[in-house]
This record gives structure tokens, C-alpha cells and sequence, in this order.
């Protein structure tokens, strides 16, 4: 799509929001959805008198990931504030972390599709706070301000320029994401805006040294639409070039309504932002045990998981990632597990009806209505022969609906469990050749295809509750006496 | 130092304020002063010496994550010189 | 009673020579009969009532060091539901919506407030000039100034309106008014008292303090202010001392530094206040010897740069947009910003920001900003080292007396060096206070006490034991003209 003697080079700022009770400088809440301005306080209106403490939340949270991406950990480090004027940024000034973040020089491998492996460097990962939320179609001729985000404790994760495609971006952001809820440092939650992204982006021709004039393109809150944003963007800065233009270093906005970025007019003065050492807080000082404390109680991340699934668990390396890529169904698996170790059975079901039930009402294996108590219930009377297959996914359809909420209860109130008499089958058998001459002669002759017919006459009289492979092999059984 | 009036402008930018003709000459005056105060810094001998911040020696304390409900919003809402249905409001903002 | 002091208050309420309430209106009518001073931006319209209760709780047998004494608060510090203005136009209805913590202190210790005192705008200026609400008159010569920028505590003070008041001192703004006003004023160690609900000026530097006629009555004030808060990160978590019943004990050899060259620099007349004042110090067994700061000179050239850089930062949130001054029918953002900020903040103000935006600003960063703060680093070391050879250090408080309103003010320059004697301290985070020490041409004149960290006891101590022996702080401006 993109010519090909072009590179495209682009590097991510990701901001995510860190999961505390409290905001970073104040204690008001960080709880999504108040009411206007309901969740901020003195502190984060900035009113006159007021001073920023320090949520020691965001410590453990923040060296969690750096201690991940292999980063230093800063024993010391200190805020600034940044200087801008803006509705959304109560104090005049944002405080955030300039010239010594609490993360510094890490990196993140991702896998390109081609299956080779780039490492992504990541720069730096500082803490900082969030600013308000500026509604501009509330109000005619207004613009009116919530300040509830105000102070929401954030990581800013600054990678270099080492992606070269939207693909990449989005896979190096997909490893981000996965990381910090794996670790449990973010909900990651993108519509809530607890994970978003801004790209800078340039052009340079195939084979170039120098940089291109890079435009960076703030707040991306899905995965689809960075790519989108990138791939537009890419393709602006080239026709530019090519009708002799120029790129303007610039901040652009994603207009995902018409799939086009646009310069935010807004933030268009160039600012200094006359950072300096915040003088309402004093330099922070992280004891060497503490990290070392946190470093051993890290959790297991996806590779490791992985490779623990598919050596203990016998599961294939494709079945082991898919359940490994996300923490949620990881710990799904693992409850079901737990329950019956029956791994084929369990990822099968996952992988399947779960699967797809999910993604047609797009919610998380967390809101799963059906519960790994439940799925494992289920495998049970498959495995023992109780319910087939067909049955069984019947049953997770009432378990999902909320219709019931014991496997063994709706069999029972639905008779649903499979006939596995065999004389009762016999008799059934005995009635329908008796009942279809014609095919019987058939047989004779040697079409033993028909036996199918049969199967499905029975199930159906049944209805499917006969157990398949004992009726099969009795029909059969019965053609051979008869030949 | 020699404050000029280029200075002053992109300073007011910075800052917020509104420079108007007639005052442009009372801001250079008044930030040339200061700056000349200031200007005696350059004979310091500073050489290696780390700056400082803060006078003490101190380390920042940190605060248990414990939320507190924001109790008073009407009464922040009421020291606003505008509001509305509970947002701040400023003229309209074309981003 | 209006002579008297707060120890003296404190013991009248408590003896029963007469009530809170009694006190109080006293106290309001002296401060209608003194109006033309301008000491205070707003008064308090219940502090009968408050003074009322305070007596029933004093039968009661309520025993709060402060119980039921009127003081007076610098418009500085929010007090809940009362107009907090700073000195401002920007801030000039905005009523607070939370205590500051010197001010909750001093509620807790019993204390009543009688309002809130006037002060050069956001705390900038030496001569409570630069007020949005008027100049404040010193008590001692009505064509003068009180000094600033906590010029209306120190004249309410001096003109016995309260017998003590909260201040803030910055470069300065606490000692240099009490020298000009004849009253006791410290300014304590950085981080000592909290700043939380102080309107800041320059974070790094500001500082509360007691402004008082005796240091007795500041060693009160003080332990009741003062102790570590958990809504202020800098405030310091070291315990406080019972500054009071540090003033009787005995000194035992007190060394006390001198820097030659400060004492050079005064007029003769003010020279031989200071010399006289070393005598009597000498008398009750003060030791005195030579020190060197050698980067003293460098106090106002840094302290003109991180108190505007900080401040430009501070008052940032100045935008007409939450709280404060909001200008007419602003047409955009970038209108309602500018002229809110324009008209809405005064011309010092203005000044000392704009120099403050501009030293950083990333092309004037090291030479400026990064700059002075190597050179603070410089001045604490300076003190440190003194430290290790004497106690207590003694300077001027001021470089002259009070001067006439508007003398100064066309030149800016010779208001800054107002500070010079004082600044150094904020830059270093040192004690420091200003005692009354003597007259010039019938104008007080201040010596000041700076003392080691978090050792405010010894420089109360030894101003308590010089006010023992002499009476300059006793003297009321009514008895001398």
C-alpha cells in the first residue's frame, strides 16, 4: 500500500493510567465515570494554597514494568512541572518527570510476522499526572471543563523511533498493553482512556540516514486506529513531499469519524515549557531492597507462561499462546484446570464456543457468564459419556443465558442425557429395519453407506440424546448378523 | 542584559499576559530590573557544584493510596467566575 | 490591656482581669479609631461571638494556650468562608474553602481572628505598596511605610490592634516590616511551620512565622503554629520545641558570629544601634567573633531569580478560570487568559513573573535558574561552615529605616536591596528573626538573630534575655509622638 521506496519510522508515547484508589498528588478518587468535577478536589482544581503529596502506589507499579523491560530503576529521582497554559491543566503547569524518570533504558521484543524478532527501546518511563477533559459539543460557544481525570496517576512509556510500519507500532503497543495487565499496574481499559497512545511519525526515502520532519499524533485510544492514524499519516507526509511541500513539525489530532488527522490548532504555538524541579516536593529516594523486593515477586509474564503450558500442561505451543497472551483467560484456564486437568478439553472450549460467545457480545472472559466451575462440569459429563458434543454445547448456550446454573440440573430437567442402554437401543434398531425394508436390502447388497441413515433415524427418535458411538457400532454390529 | 521589546512580547506570550503599547515600556523597565539584579550571578564560582533545590537534605514521604470523597463540588463549582451543569466553562476551544 | 502583650493578654484572660469578649471589642474599636493605617483587608464579623464562646469555655476550665486571644492573620492564608485576597485584584472575592494549617493551629490552640491583614500583592514588595487594596501607613510616622510584604501584621502590631499576627517571610516580609514597625518577628526554619492553604509566592523559600512584640510572644505563637503536616511534603518531620520554656533557661556561652562587611555597609546612625546592641548582648554574657560568608553577595542576585521563577510558575493558576478575577466578554481562550491575567494581577506582580518566565525559558535555563540554585547551594555551605564555629549569627535586619511612602517607589532597585540583610536566610532555610534594638531619627530599627536548622529556641532565647535588659520592644509609637 505504502510505495515502496518510502520508510516510514515511529516511535510511541504511551500513557498508562497506573490502577490506584487514589490520584498521584491528591487523595481524590480515580474512579471512571463521576459526575463533572465530582472527583476533584482543591488539590486538583489547583486553587490558591494548595500542594501535591505523593500516592506511594505509583512506585511499586512503575518499577514493576521497568524491572520487566530489563530498565534501570532510579533510586533517585524528582518531579518537575512543565509550564502551558490549557482549560484542562488546572495549575498552570503539569508536574511530571523530565530529566530523571524513574525508568530509563529498557526494551520490549516483538514478534514480526515474518516470525522474526525486533527489539523496541524504550527510552524512559516516567510518572506524572493527568490533565481534565476539555467537552467542546456540551455547551454552544463554550467549551466546558471536567477536571475528574485531573491528577490520575500516569506512566508515560517513551519508546525510539524503532518501529517501521502501523503493524509494528500496533504489535509493539499490543506488548505494552499486554504487560502492564499482566503485571496489574493498569486496567488497560482503552475507552476509559487508561491506556493511550501518541505517535510521532516521519517519512525518509529507502535507504536515508537522516530523520525525516516527524508530526506527532496524540491521543489514539485503539488499537485500529493507530494503525489507521499511522497508515493516513504516512501517506500525507509522502504526497506532501512529493508535490515538493514540506512536512511541519507539528501536533495532529486522529479524527477517527473521517480516517484523517488534522493539525489541533489549539496547541499550535510553539511553548517552552520551562521545565524546573517541582519545589512543593522533595526529591524521591527508592530503597535498592524494596526493588529488589518487587523484582522477586513479579508475576509470570506470557512467555514464561507459555512455555509452562505447553511443557507441564502438554498443550500445543499455538494453544499455549493463545491462552498466555491474555491474563484474564490465563486465569481462566488455570481455575479450570485446577478443577480437571484436562487441558485438550478445556482450551478446546476456550478456543471455541467461549470464544465465540464472547466476541459476538465483545465482553472479557472476566464478565464470562459461564464459570470455570461450570465449563469443567461440562467437560466432565462429555468426557464420561453423559452428554455428546452437539448436547453439550446446547447446555453452555442455557448456562450463558443465564437459564440454569447447574450442568447436572438442566440434564436432568431436560432429560438431556444420552441413551446408553443398549437394549433399549437394540429394540429401536430392531423397529426401524423392520420399518425400511428397502434399505435393509441394500445393505444386503453391500451399500453399507445406508448405516448413516439409520444413525440419524435413531438420533432423531431420540432426539440426539443416543450416545453416538454405541449406537453406531450396534447398527453395525446388527448389518453383520444380518449378512 | 538588555531587555527588548521582541523579548517582552514572546515572555507575555509565555506568560499569559497582554502587552499593551503603553505598557510595553513599563515591562521592559520592569523585568530589565530584576534581571539586572540577577546578572551579578555570572561572577559566582559554580564549578561542579551541584544546584539545589530545597534547603534540607530531606526525602519525600509518601502517601498511603486512600481515597477521600470530594465533598464540597457545588462550593468549588460556586468560586467560578462561570459555570454550568457542573463543568468550568471557557470560551469555545477549536482543537 | 492594650499595651499589653499576648503573654500578658494570655495571663489577664486567664486571671480574669478581664474577658475575651472585653478584650475584643477593645481591640475593634482601636482598630476603627486607627482605620487610615490600612492594616486590615477584611475583618471578622463574629468574632464576638467566637470571643463569647471562648469565656464560657474558659469557665468551663478550657486551658488552650491561646484561648480566646485576638490575632490577626495576613491575608495570606485561607481561613474557610472568609475572603482570602493575597493583596489582589485576581483574588480580591475569592472566599476559601479550607483552613490553612497555621491557621487551624492556631484556631486549635483557642486563638480568635480579628481579620485578615493587608500586604504587598502575592507577597511581593517591601513596602505594602504594591496592595490592590492601598498602601498600609506605618504606625510610627503615617508618611512612611510598615514595611513588607507582611506590612500590615507588623503595623497592627506596633499600633496595638492585636498583640500578635501571623506573617510571611520570603526574602525577607516578616523581619524587614517588624524592624521598620519596632515589633519581634521570625521567620522560622524552612519547613518548620506549613504552608499548606499559604498562597504561595515562591515555594522554595516562603515561609510563616509570628510577628509579635516580644520574642516571648513569638516562642508562643511559634509552638503553636508550627509541626509537621501531612498536606505539606516539605514541612519538616522534626519535633517541635517548647520555645517558651526554652526562654528562661539559662544560655550558658553563646558565641555569636559576625560578618564584617554587613556592618560596614550601614549609615552611622544605624551602626550604632547594632554596636550598641552587641554591647548590651556582650553584657549578659554573649561572646562575640568574626565569620566569613563569603557568597553573601550573590543572596539577592539568586533570590531574584528563584523567587521570580518559582512565582511565575505559582501563579500560573491565575487563569480566570476556576476561582479569581475573570475580565468581560472575552471573546477566545487566549483573550480571556491574557486580559484576565492583565488586569487581574498588578504591575510587580507582572514584573516579577515575566523576569521569572524568562530566566526559564531553555535558552536562559544554566545561566540563570541553574545558576543561582549552585549559588544557593553556595550560601547554605557558607552558613554551615559559620555554623561550626558560632552559634548564632548577627546582622542588620534592614539597610535604613522606614521611608516615605512613594520614595521607592519609582525605583525598584532600591526597593530589592531592601532585602539584602534577610534574604540569604530564605535561600539557606535558616531561622531568623528581627528584635526591636533601637531608634533613628524616631524610627525603629531592628537587629537581626540568625540561627542554626530547627534552632529556633536559641535565637528567641538570647532576643528574650536582650529584651530582659532593654525596653525598645515595649515602646509604643502613642508614647512617643
Amino acid at each position: 500500500m505504502i510505495n515502496s521506496q518510502w520508510e516510514t519510522v515511529i516511535g510511541l508515547e504511551i500513557h498508562v493510567q497506573l490502577s490506584t484508589k487514589s490520584k498521584i498528588f491528591s487523595d481524590a478518587s480515580t474512579v471512571f465515570g463521576g459526575e463533572p468535577n465530582e472527583q476533584a478536589n482543591e488539590i486538583d482544581l489547583g486553587l490558591p494554597g494548595t500542594l501535591p503529596t505523593v500516592n506511594a502506589e505509583i512506585f511499586p507499579k512503575a518499577i514493576a514494568f521497568g524491572l520487566c523491560i530489563g530498565a534501570e530503576i532510579a533510586t533517585t529521582s524528582h518531579f518537575d512541572r512543565k509550564n502551558y497554559f490549557y482549560p484542562d491543566l488546572p495549575k498552570g503547569y503539569q508536574i511530571t518527570q523530565m530529566d530523571e524518570p524513574i525508568v530509563k533504558n529498557g526494551c520490549l521484543d516483538i514478534e514480526l510476522n515474518n516470525g522474526e524478532t525486533r527489539t523496541v527501546r524504550i527510552n524512559r518511563a516516567h510518572l506524572e499526572e493527568d490533565a481534565g477533559k476539555s467537552l467542546h459539543d456540551a455547551f454552544p460557544d463554550m467549551t466546558g471543563v471536567d477536571l475528574n481525570r485531573a491528577g490520575i496517576p500516569l506512566l508515560e512509556i517513551v519508546s525510539e523511533p524503532d518501529m517501521r510500519t502501523a503493524e509494528e507500532a500496533v504489535k509493539y503497543a499490543k506488548s505494552i498493553h499486554q504487560l502492564v495487565t499482566y503485571l496489574s499496574i493498569s486496567d488497560g481499559n482503552m475507552a476509559e482512556g487508561s491506556f493511550r497512545c501518541d505517535a510521532n511519525v516521519s517519512v525518509r526515502k529507502e535507504g536515508e540516514r537522516e530523520l525525516g520532519t516527524r508530526t506527532e499524533i496524540k491521543n489514539i485510544n485503539s488499537f485500529k486506529f493507530l494503525k489507521y492514524a499511522i497508515n493516513h499519516e504516512v501517506k500525507r507526509q509522502i504526497s506532501l513531499i512529493q508535490s515538493g511541500e514540506k512536512v511541519t513539525q507539528e501536533t495532529r489530532l486522529y479524527d477517527s469519524t473521517k480516517n484523517e488527522t488534522r493539525s489541533m490548532r489549539s496547541k499550535e504555538t510553539a511553548t517552552d515549557y520551562r521545565y524546573f524541579p517541582e519545589p512543593d516536593l522533595l526529591p524521591i529516594s527508592l530503597d535498592q531492597n524494596h526493588i529488589d523486593q518487587i523484582k522477586k515477586t513479579l508475576p509470570e509474564l506470557p512467555l514464561e507462561k507459555m512455555k509452562r503450558y505447553a511443557k507441564e500442561h502438554g498443550l500445543e505451543e499455538r494453544d499455549a499462546k493463545f491462552l498466555s497472551n491474555d491474563l484474564e483467560l490465563a486465569k481462566f484456564y488455570e481455575s479450570c484446570y485446577e478443577l480437571n486437568p484436562d487441558s485438550k478439553q478445556i482450551v478446546n472450549w476456550l478456543k471455541g464456543e467461549m470464544f465465540n460467545r464472547l466476541s459476538n457480545v465483545e465482553i472479557t472472559i472476566k464478565d464470562s457468564p459461564v464459570s470455570p466451575n461450570q465449563l469443567c462440569d461440562l467437560i466432565r459429563r462429555t468426557s464420561d459419556g453423559t452428554v455428546s458434543i452437539t448436547t453439550a454445547k446446547k447446555i453452555f448456550g442455557k448456562l450463558w443465558e443465564g437459564q440454569s446454573f447447574s450442568v447436572d440440573k438442566v440434564i436432568k430437567e431436560e432429560d438431556l442425557a444420552q441413551l446408553s442402554d443398549g437394549s433399549q437401543l437394540d429394540d429401536l434398531i430392531d423397529e426401524a429395519f423392520q420399518n425400511n425394508p428397502k434399505q435393509i436390502e441394500q445393505i444386503k447388497k453391500g451399500k453399507t453407506k445406508i448405516l448413516g441413515y439409520f444413525v440419524g433415524l435413531i438420533m432423531k427418535q431420540t432426539a440426539g440424546k443416543a450416545n453416538p458411538k454405541q449406537l453406531n457400532d450396534l447398527i453395525v454390529k446388527k448389518i453383520n448378523s444380518l449378512k | 542584559m538588555k531587555v527588548d521589546k521582541e523579548t517582552v512580547k514572546g515572555i507575555a506570550e509565555l506568560a499569559n499576559f497582554r502587552v499593551e503599547k503603553k505598557d510595553e515600556e513599563d515591562l521592559i523597565i520592569g523585568m530589565q530590573k530584576i534581571l539586572e539584579m540577577a546578572s551579578a550571578l555570572n561572577e559566582a564560582e559554580t564549578n561542579g557544584v551541584a544546584p539545589m533545590a530545597n534547603p534540607h537534605d530531606a526525602r519525600q514521604i509518601l502517601r498511603d493510596d486512600v481515597c477521600r470523597d470530594v465533598e464540597q463540588r457545588d462550593s468549588f463549582l460556586a468560586l467560578s467566575p462561570l459555570a454550568a451543569n457542573g463543568f468550568f466553562l471557557v470560551p469555545k476551544v477549536v482543537e | 490591656m492594650l499595651d499589653e502583650t499576648l503573654t500578658e493578654q494570655i495571663k489577664g484572660i486567664r486571671d480574669k482581669k478581664y474577658s475575651s469578649a472585653e478584650l475584643t471589642e477593645t481591640l475593634l474599636d482601636r482598630i476603627k479609631e486607627k482605620s487610615e493605617l490600612n492594616c486590615f483587608i477584611s475583618t471578622n464579623d463574629n468574632i464576638l461571638e467566637e470571643a463569647k464562646a471562648a469565656d464560657r469555655e474558659l469557665k468551663r476550665g478550657g486551658n488552650k494556650t491561646l484561648l480566646g486571644i485576638p490575632i490577626a492573620h495576613k491575608d495570606i492564608f485561607c481561613a474557610y468562608g472568609t475572603k482570602t485576597t493575597a493583596g489582589s485584584r485576581m483574588l480580591e472575592n475569592f472566599v476559601a474553602p479550607y483552613d490553612a494549617t497555621v491557621v487551624s493551629n492556631l484556631k486549635r490552640a483557642g486563638a480568635i481572628s480579628l481579620g485578615k491583614t493587608n500586604m504587598d500583592e502575592f507577597a511581593m514588595g517591601s513596602s505594602n505598596e504594591t496592595s490592590f487594596f492601598g498602601p498600609v501607613r506605618n504606625p510610627w510616622d503615617e508618611t512612611r511605610v510598615p514595611g513588607g510584604s507582611s506590612g500590615g501584621s507588623a503595623a497592627a502590631v506596633a499600633a496595638r490592634l492585636c498583640s500578635a499576627a501571623t506573617g510571611t517571610d520570603t526574602g525577607g516580609s516578616i523581619r524587614q516590616p517588624a524592624s521598620f514597625c519596632g515589633i519581634t518577628g521570625l521567620k522560622p526554619t524552612y519547613g518548620r511551620v506549613s504552608r499548606w492553604g499559604m498562597i504561595a509566592y515562591a515555594s522554595s523559600l516562603d515561609q510563616a512565622g509570628p510577628m509579635a512584640l516580644t520574642a516571648e510572644d513569638c516562642a508562643i505563637m511559634l509552638k503553636e503554629m508550627s509541626g509537621h503536616d501531612k498536606k505539606d511534603s516539605t514541612s519538616a518531620q522534626v519535633a517541635v520545641d517548647d520555645y517558651r520554656a526554652f526562654l528562661s533557661r539559662p544560655l550558658g556561652k553563646i558565641k555569636i558570629g559576625i560578618f564584617e562587611p554587613l556592618m560596614k555597609e550601614l549609615d552611622f546612625a544605624t551602626s550604632l544601634v547594632m554596636e550598641k546592641t552587641i554591647e548590651e548582648l556582650e553584657k549578659i554574657g554573649m561572646t562575640f567573633t568574626g565569620i566569613d560568608l563569603p557568597n553573601f553577595s550573590y543572596a539577592i542576585p539568586a533570590y531574584y531569580v528563584i523567587a521570580p521563577a518559582e512565582c511565575s510558575a505559582n501563579l500560573s493558576r491565575y487563569d480566570g478560570v476556576r476561582f479569581g478575577y475573570r475580565c468581560d466578554g472575552p471573546s477566545d481562550l487566549k483573550e480571556l487568559y491574557q486580559r484576565s491575567r492583565t488586569e487581574g494581577l498588578g504591575r510587580e506582580v507582572k514584573n516579577r513573573i515575566m523576569a521569572g518566565t524568562f530566566a526559564l525559558t531553555s535558552g536562559y535555563y544554566d545561566a540563570f535558574y541553574r545558576k543561582a540554585q549552585q549559588v544557593r547551594r553556595l550560601i547554605k555551605n557558607d552558613f554551615v561552615e559559620a555554623f561550626k564555629k558560632v552559634d548564632v549569627i548577627i546582622a542588620p535586619a534592614t539597610p535604613s529605616t522606614a521611608f516615605r511612602l512613594g520614595e521607592k517607589a519609582d525605583d525598584p532597585k532600591e526597593m530589592y536591596l531592601q532585602d539584602v540583610y534577610t534574604t540569604s536566610s530564605n535561600l539557606a532555610g535558616l531561622p531568623a528573626l528581627s528584635m526591636p534594638a533601637g531608634f533613628v531619627n524616631n524610627l525603629p530599627v531592628g537587629a537581626q538573630l540568625i540561627g542554626n536548622y530547627f534552632d529556633e529556641a536559641q535565637i528567641l532565647s538570647i532576643a528574650h534575655q536582650f529584651q530582659s535588659i532593654t525596653d525598645w520592644h515595649l515602646t509604643s509609637p502613642d508614647k512617643r509622638t
